[in-house]
């Protein structure tokens, strides 16, 4: 099994930087190691896609506060913690704050591949679920406010002509509003539209947790 | 003396009483009468011849009759003045006996058979507002209340008969206020033993009952406060016989005076529990009997079986020759003072040994976290070893084996060190709802009881509304104790006088608790803020290093803050702790 991708290393204990710098590479991973949090945020602009090995309890800034720092930079990449004296309330914490995994040491080269994989899995899947819910709110936003208005009804279940008479219009013209803005969202029918309009507001919901 | 002695010399060189002169006046007197009948009768010369030259023999006689008369007047001066002496001598017994009368302080009166008023003593008057007239030949019984009258009625027949009574009567001044008099009445007989006249003596009683009053009054009231004081009081004599026992102390043994007084101190139940305080206080009262204060502190059973600490002394009290009179015993009950004590030594002990279980967690954490990291290089390098042995043509045999088995042992010195550290953390989680306040109220008590003999003062200034906070009671105990010693410790260090250590809490607006503890010591360098929390830092002369670091770790296990602000003056330190819902 190998990896392709970009793993990024930081814990201040050279000889578990090379040991799985060593490991990794032989999986086909590009590693970049740095020796603390601090190393890592100087070079932060660099990185690209791919998962960030964390080590928790460094000399300097610790593990949980890179995470923290990264959430309010907004970079998203996937978080293992890799610790030598991990407890609950700690992991809890790290998992809370958006970690992928949390690997007490010394653990196996097994295990880690998992995380990885788990990680990157994730990550891909965050990355589409960012990606749609981009794409919708592009679409959202191309919308008249006429057009939101009448969408915002529709998905709440009012039909067309109860819309109308809300809106004092005639039914035609709701018809005609109501069939723009599903064409402008790219949705094919009620439900579609419903689905992609949650899509929007989960937008809100990931910018709060990404915040915290 | 000296002039009587004169007197008696003069009267015996010239006799100057007219009654000696009278005789020699006599005896002259017939010397010429005889002289003039001899003449004139008997024609015997003439006068002169008789009275210059009379005869052998009439000058005889004249001379006989003239001592004969002047020796009556000598008789008669002597028999006269004897009288006169008598008689001044009485005058003057008589006059004595009247300013003695009348200066007495008592009413004294001189009544007849029938209780009319004879005399009356100046105090009377002095004393009554009546005026003699008013007084002398009224009925005696006139003078007193109606209820007075009375006892006088029924005890007059006493006083007629035995001619000595006594009672006690309310004298009516004339004013009508009331004395009370204390009334003795004796007979005065005449010659033939029959009574003719009384003498009535009144004593004022209203002031030696007032005093007695009083006496009787302040008696009660330290007996009050003998009775009512919470302190065990009592008085023996110098053998050690309970003369005295306090309410206090008989109610502790559920005793009465009776069951107690006179029996020996250590024969009482307050002893009786135990022969060895018995013995104590037997030795101890032997040396209070020759004046030494005895001192000791005994635990007691009371009735009910409570177990209580007494602070006890035996006090000697001396009279004007120096000797032991009395024994004070008095036994104060200190229960509370030694609980407190206890107490203290109990957090004392609890903090000691939560200190070294929290050092041996911290640096069993801090261990496995340093020993943990080769482990984990080792078993990733074992585990690349494996991988790359298995892709290789030419394997060596038993390499793969070796392989696994190395990266098997490296796990296992990995459960090793997690036991270690479960085995260290075990026991400190448990987390109750405390009123936070009320934590470091405690926290407070017990580290004022260390600070009792310095000039060290903690404050406290508790504003979190009681607001409950879900902890481990000890921890948090631990960290506020470590850090308001930190701040003791620096004050000592920099031998600041007057040092101050203020806590105070808050709540914050997302309902947390913020805890401040702020000295008045040197502070913190600057320096060293940023290491200070890791393990093995100090800046004691004999710290360990592990303090502030436990102390973060115990805070942020409690998902709180633990952090340092810089002052110009002192050190503050700030603990953020989550509150309870």
């Amino acid at each position: 099994m190998t990896i392709t991708r970009h793993v990024y290393l930081v814990d201040d204990d050279m000889a578990v930087c090379h040991a799985l710098s060593v490991f990794l590479e032989s999986c086909g991973s590009r590693v970049r190691a740095f020796p603390s949090a601090e190393a890592f945020l100087s070079g932060a602009s660099a990185v690209k896609d791919g998962v960030i090995l964390l080590d928790q309890r460094m000399t300097g800034m610790s593990g949980l506060e890179l995470q923290k720092e990264l959430n309010q930079r907004h970079i998203d990449l996937p978080i293992i913690f890799i610790t030598g004296h991990g407890d609950v309330q700690m992991s809890v914490k790290a998992v809370k704050a958006g970690a992928i995994d949390f690997l007490e040491k010394p653990f196996s080269n097994e295990a880690l591949l998992a995380s990885i994989r788990e990680a990157f899995l994730q990550s891909d899947h965050d990355k589409r679920h960012r990606e749609s819910v981009a794409e919708m709110r592009r679409r959202y936003a191309s919308l008249t406010e006429r057009e939101r208005e009448v969408m915002q009804h529709v998905v709440a279940g009012l039909s067309n002509r109860h819309l109308a008479e809300q809106l004092g219009v005639s039914d035609r013209t709701v018809e005609v509003h109501r069939s723009r803005g599903m064409k402008k969202m790219g949705a094919d029918s009620l439900p579609d539209l419903v689905r992609k309009y949650a899509l929007c507001k989960d937008e809100d919901l990931y910018d709060s947790r990404e915040s915290t | 003396m000296k002039e009587k002695y004169r007197s008696t010399l003069t009267m015996a060189a010239a006799p100057r009483n007219p009654l000696i002169w009278v005789g020699v006046l006599i005896g002259v007197v017939f010397f010429v009468l005889d002289a003039l009948i001899d003449t004139t009768v008997f024609n015997k010369g003439t006068i002169s011849a008789q009275l210059l030259h009379p005869t052998w023999h009439e000058l005889w006689m004249r001379l006989i009759v003239l001592v004969f008369s002047t020796g009556f007047g000598i008789y008669a001066f002597i028999v006269v003045r004897r009288e006169q002496a008598t008689s001044v001598r009485a005058h003057k017994a008589e006059k004595r006996l009247e300013v003695l009368f009348n200066s007495a302080a008592e009413f004294i009166f001189i009544i007849d058979t029938e209780g009319t008023i004879l005399r009356a003593n100046q105090k009377v008057f002095t004393g009554s507002g009546y005026s003699a007239d008013e007084v002398i030949g009224r009925h005696i019984k006139e003078l007193f209340t109606p209820e007075s009258q009375n006892t006088y009625d029924s005890s007059f027949p006493h006083l007629l008969e035995k001619g000595y009574n006594r009672s006690e009567i309310d004298f009516a001044r004339k004013d009508g206020s009331i004395i009370n008099m204390e009334c003795s009445a004796t007979a005065v007989p005449d010659e033939h033993g029959a009574f003719t006249s009384f003498l009535i003596i009144q004593r004022d009683e209203s002031e030696r009952l007032q005093v007695a009053r009083e006496l009787e009054e302040s008696e009660r009231r330290f007996r009050a406060i003998f009775n009512s004081t919470y302190q065990f009081i009592g008085l023996l004599g110098p053998d050690g016989t309970l003369l005295e026992a306090n309410q206090t102390a008989l109610d502790f043994i559920g005793l009465s005076n009776a069951d107690v007084i006179g029996k020996p101190f250590w024969e009482v139940p307050w002893w009786t529990h135990s022969p060895h305080l018995q013995q104590r206080v037997r030795d101890g009262i032997m040396s209070a009997a020759h004046g030494k204060l005895i001192r000791f502190e005994a635990e007691h059973i009371g009735k009910d079986g409570e177990r209580i600490d007494i602070d006890f002394s035996m006090k000697p009290v001396l009279n004007e020759q120096g000797e032991v009179m009395l024994i004070i015993p008095e036994g104060r009950d200190i229960t509370e003072r030694k609980k407190a004590e206890e107490n203290a030594r109990r957090m004392q002990q609890e903090s000691a040994h939560m200190m070294r279980v929290n050092i041996m967690g911290e640096m069993a954490s801090g261990m496995a976290h340093e020993v943990n990291q080769p482990l984990a290089a080792l078993v990733s390098y074992c585990g690349t070893a494996l991988k790359m042995a298995r892709d290789s043509p030419a394997l060596p045999e038993g390499l793969v084996d070796i392989l696994e088995r190395a990266s098997a042992q490296a796990h296992r010195a990995g459960d090793v060190i997690r036991h270690l550290r479960e085995f260290a953390s075990k026991g400190s989680n448990s987390r109750s709802r405390v009123v936070l306040d009320s934590l470091i109220q405690g926290v407070i008590e017990f580290i004022s009881w260390e600070l009792r003999n310095t000039d060290i003062q903690v404050a406290f200034q508790p504003a979190s509304l009681a607001r409950e906070v879900s902890v481990d009671r000890l921890q948090i105990e631990q960290v506020l104790i470590n850090l308001i010693r930190n701040s003791i410790e620096a004050i000592n260090q920099a031998g600041i006088s007057g040092g101050r250590v203020d806590i105070a809490t808050r709540l914050t607006a997302d309902g947390s608790i913020e805890v401040s503890v702020v000295d008045n010591g040197p502070g913190i360098d600057p320096a060293v803020a940023d290491a200070m929390f890791e393990p093995y830092q100090t800046s004691k002369e004999s710290g360990m290093g592990m303090g502030l670091s436990i102390s973060r770790s115990i805070i942020e296990a409690h998902d709180g803050k633990l952090w340092t602000e810089q002052r110009p003056q002192g050190a503050v330190f700030c603990i953020k702790l989550p509150g309870c819902d």
